[in-house]
């Protein structure tokens, strides 16, 4: 009896000894994979190539343009927005551009909207905020274009924020609607707005006086705070206190809309010492920041107890043996889940959308790849950053969702302008229309609410006010 | 009896600890776990990797590729993830003889090449024949439907045995046998996937038996691991973007993949771990030989492979397969057989047919060439024929200087003057209709 008690104290020991062996292991893991970060951190920081260190960058005056919003994740701070152009350690230039409008959209609203006859709220990203020649997104040319035709005010409100996508805008919508009565919804997206995350944006401080752009997986938390470190990811986009009228005193201002030329021709300006010392802080908080890695790293559960990490140690000479040990959950991510229907806000977001009984359209815009290769006008699953599966499973789920079809924008571009597609878009490696693009695209989405199915009712009833207002006795 | 302390039993508890600290770690180094580890430390090898095996093993054509199959792929060069695309789908014909869009076309033709007629520049820019297939549309104004039949790296033999059956069921009009310079004289190839604790290697010979007895074939630089996935490449991309290089090369898919290949090149094509529990001194053995560089001695004596793929003249060709009686088949089955050279870089640049690519003796091509031609009634036709007006050379393919992948100018410009070369062949068959 005494042997078998041995036995068995034995065989306990060694299973404990085996467990304290495999605790101990992954403390060591997890310290030796930090270390590798931060040493590596360390290094990026020396290497920092001269190129990155000498590019161009600009720092604003507060408020900083992004205003966080719970709701939605953020607008643009209204007004304008007041900038330091530097260059290294050296300043080049003041400027100030519009800012955000009372919407808290980018641009100067044309028209009041309570007072417009016809109102359409337009949601979007990047590709639906660049501009034509003129200055004008396909919004603007969209408002223009509908007034010209029928003589009506339209307003078309631009909710284009950039790097979102369908889930944001249906939040947007969602919130937006009651509030602003619609007469027509627009949802107009590029392929990757299918798999964007929702995001908030916030500032959090530097320095004393500097502070910069986070972007952020959830809301702030109740007390303000911000969310676990792997709920976010600090922007390189810098607002500081020390952009001040006095620096701007001794510096060129930039024009509204400076030219390419005019940009090149900016060099380093001599300042007075108590000027540049304050360039060369903003200097070297952009260091520090460039510096550093966007985002959490490291994605290992080294609590896990399906896994032994010791095994995988001694049989295939690496404890991390086939699985990733990189976050994939970073904000640049695509969804992980392939329906829409899996994100409860999501369902009650269309719900509340479909509930409204505003006529709504879903577009989608072309990238380069899909001009060059899908004239029929399907998307091009898997080739905007999203695979393929989820893309396919994102578009079907929305349309089951929603009961609308999502339209290909390309079938109604002008057969002339599909000759070139290259000259729609900004380069081959960023499909943002081009401003040419812009106006092509515009042409499209008129194009599209005057014979979808979907707006054919609104639209007609517009075609019918024209008729009435060009055969003044009928109207009598 | 006297009980025992607890400091003295946490004393005995500590030192079984440090023995099994100890007889573990004796244990890694002696094992050939420890030599694998050194393998993906030290590699500087560069292959190609895929999320899921984009072909299957045919035992009578060597590999036939998956159309349905959309995958993730990229390069990994010395250890470290270079790049990362996602294929959509394959150009293998995705649906059936019987099919409306094949059978109600004014007329059907079938391609057999190799990489060049099957890759889409970009990945996204149509083929060489997607290109070909509109030249025609536009020039003949008939219903024109190419079913590309193109595989990577195999030579004009396996396409002539793979289209004398495919021919058959699918009646094609024309047969469009590719000679593509740097490929066509391989004999016929079969790949099969060795996995490797969930990673597989492709192993290539000469012979089918490569599927039951890896060992006769060679490891191509082909790597396929499921955990390679979209969202994984982006994780790599990223931390390497913000330098932190070394953590990416820490990673346990990427080091599973560089195992799974080194591993698969010295020939063993199974884990070096052949059962964790099976410890025995052929470890020792093995480790004391590699170390003691006897393994390398041993390797370089070693005879290659009589399987291993490689180029064969026209006669040993003939002597193993009849090809006049496949390209009689052919023909007697009613299509019309155009056997087009589609060149390299350097044959459109210079117009000529360079044997210098072919890895054969010149008087090997010029067997292979005169073979070709008695075989067939046309003989070669010559892309490079129809060649006039060629755009800037740089436009064509990726690189001049050395990565003569198509370009998508460069597929529309063989496509049109594929097209073009066949005018003459569909007029026949017009007229013959």
């Amino acid at each position: 009896m005494r042997h078998f008690w041995n036995a068995l104290l034995l065989i306990g020991s060694l299973a404990l000894s085996l467990a304290v062996v495999e605790a101990g292991y992954r403390l060591y893991l997890k310290h030796d994979l930090e270390a590798l970060v931060e040493r590596q951190r360390t290094q990026a920081e020396r290497g920092l190539d001269d190129a990155t260190v000498d590019a161009r960058f600009s720092v604003y005056a507060p408020p900083a343009p992004w205003q966080y919003n719970e709701h939605y994740g953020y607008d643009y701070q209204q007004g304008q927005w007041r900038f330091v152009l530097l260059q290294g350690p050296n300043a080049l230039a003041c400027g100030q551009v519009t800012g955000g409008n009372e919407f808290g959209n980018v641009g100067v609203e044309q028209h009041d909207y309570w007072e417009s006859e016809i109102r359409i709220l337009f949601f979007g990203s990047s590709y639906t905020q660049v501009t034509d020649r003129d200055g004008r997104t396909a919004a603007d040319l969209l408002e223009s274009g509908l007034e010209e035709r029928f003589g009506l005010s339209f307003s078309v409100l631009n909710f284009s924020r950039d790097a979102t996508g369908l889930l944001t805008s249906f939040d947007m919508a969602r919130l937006l609607i009651p509030q602003l009565s619609p007469d027509l919804v627009i949802f107009a997206f590029n392929g990757s707005a299918l798999g964007y995350r929702r995001h908030w944006r916030t500032m959090v401080p530097v320095t004393d006086n500097i502070e910069r752009l986070v972007f952020m997986l959830e809301p702030l938390g109740a007390d303000g705070g911000l969310p676990p470190p792997e709920r976010y990811v600090p922007m390189p986009q810098m607002v500081s206190q020390l952009v001040t009228t006095e620096l701007c005193a001794h510096l060129p201002l930039l024009p509204d809309h400076p030219t390419q030329a005019e940009m090149e021709q900016l060099t380093a300006q001599r300042l007075p010492p108590e000027e540049q010392v304050v360039v060369e802080r903003l200097f070297s908080a952009r260091r520090q920041i460039l510096a550093e890695p966007q985002t959490p790293v490291i994605a290992v559960d080294f609590g896990r107890l399906d896994r032994s990490f010791v095994f995988h140690r001694i049989v295939n000479g690496d404890p991390y043996y086939a699985i990733s040990i990189l976050n994939p959950n970073t904000i640049y991510s695509s969804l992980d889940i392939q329906d829409y229907a899996a994100d409860p806000a999501m369902m009650e977001a269309v719900e509340a959308v479909l509930e409204s009984g505003i006529p709504f359209v879903l577009l989608h815009i072309p990238t380069l790849a899909e001009m060059r290769n899908s004239d029929a006008g399907e998307i091009l699953h898997g080739t905007h950053g999203i695979d393929q599966a989820t893309s396919e499973g994102l578009v079907a789920s929305m349309e089951r969702i929603t009961g609308q079809q999502m339209h290909h924008l390309y079938q109604w571009y002008d057969d002339d302008e599909k000759r070139d597609p290259l000259n729609l878009v900004n380069s081959e490696q960023d499909s943002h229309p081009s401003p040419r693009g812009t106006l092509v695209l515009y042409r499209a989405i008129l194009r599209a609410i005057s014979v979808l199915p979907e707006t054919q009712e609104w639209f007609n009833a517009l075609e019918n006010r024209l008729e009435v207002a060009d055969d003044p006795e009928e109207g009598l | 009896m006297k009980a025992k302390s607890p400091r003295r039993r946490l004393i005995v508890l500590l030192l079984i600890c440090l023995v099994v600290v100890v007889s573990l770690e004796i244990y890694f180094r002696l094992s050939a776990a420890s030599e694998q580890r050194e393998l993906v430390e030290s590699s500087s090898a560069s292959f190609v990797f895929y999320g899921e095996a984009p072909f299957v093993f045919d035992r009578r054509h060597g590999f036939l590729p998956r159309p349905d199959t959309g995958y993730v792929t990229g390069l990994i060069v010395r250890g470290a993830l270079v790049n990362c695309m996602e294929i959509s789908s394959q150009q293998w014909p995705d649906y059936g003889p019987d099919d409306p869009s094949w059978q109600g076309a004014d007329l059907r033709i079938a391609v057999f090449g190799g990489a060049q007629a099957l890759l889409r520049p970009d990945n996204r820019a149509p083929s060489w024949p997607e290109h070909m297939e509109d030249a025609l549309e536009d020039r003949t104004g008939s219903r024109v439907t190419v079913a590309n039949f193109s595989r990577p790296h195999v030579g004009f033999v396996q396409n002539l045995l793979l289209a004398s059956e495919i021919s058959e069921e699918w009646q094609p009009h024309v047969i469009v046998l590719v000679l593509e310079t740097d490929l066509f004289a391989r004999m016929p190839v079969w790949r099969s996937l060795q996995w490797i604790h969930g990673t597989a290697v492709v192993v290539e010979a000469t012979t089918p038996d490569v599927a039951s007895d890896p060992v006769l074939g060679t490891v191509a630089p082909v790597v396929i691991a499921s955990a390679a996935t979209t969202q994984w490449c982006h994780s790599q991309m990223h931390v390497q973007s913000v330098g932190l290089d070394e953590l990416a090369r820490r990673d346990g898919v990427l080091r599973a993949m560089v195992g799974a290949y080194e591993v698969g090149r010295l020939g063993r094509h199974t884990s070096l771990v052949h059962g964790w529990m099976d410890f025995d001194t052929s470890f020792l053995v093995t480790y004391l030989m590699e170390n003691s560089g006897a393994q390398d001695a041993q390797q370089e004596d070693s005879e290659p492979s009589p399987y291993r793929p490689r180029n064969w003249t026209f006669e040993q060709a003939l002597s193993e397969v009849d090809l006049y009686l496949l390209m009689n088949a052919l023909i007697d089955g009613g299509s019309e057989i155009v056997v087009l050279h589609a060149p390299l870089f350097p044959e459109l640049d210079q117009g000529a047919f360079l044997p210098r690519y072919s890895g054969l003796d010149d008087p090997q091509f010029n067997s292979w060439i005169e073979g070709i031609r008695d075989l067939t009634d046309e003989g070669i036709v010559h892309l490079t024929r129809f060649s006039h007006d060629l755009p800037d050379p740089a436009t064509v393919v990726n690189n001049p200087d050395g990565d003569w992948q198509l370009t998508p100018t460069g597929a529309r410009l063989y496509g049109e003057l594929a097209a073009a070369a066949l005018i003459a062949t569909i007029d026949d068959e017009a007229s013959d209709q």
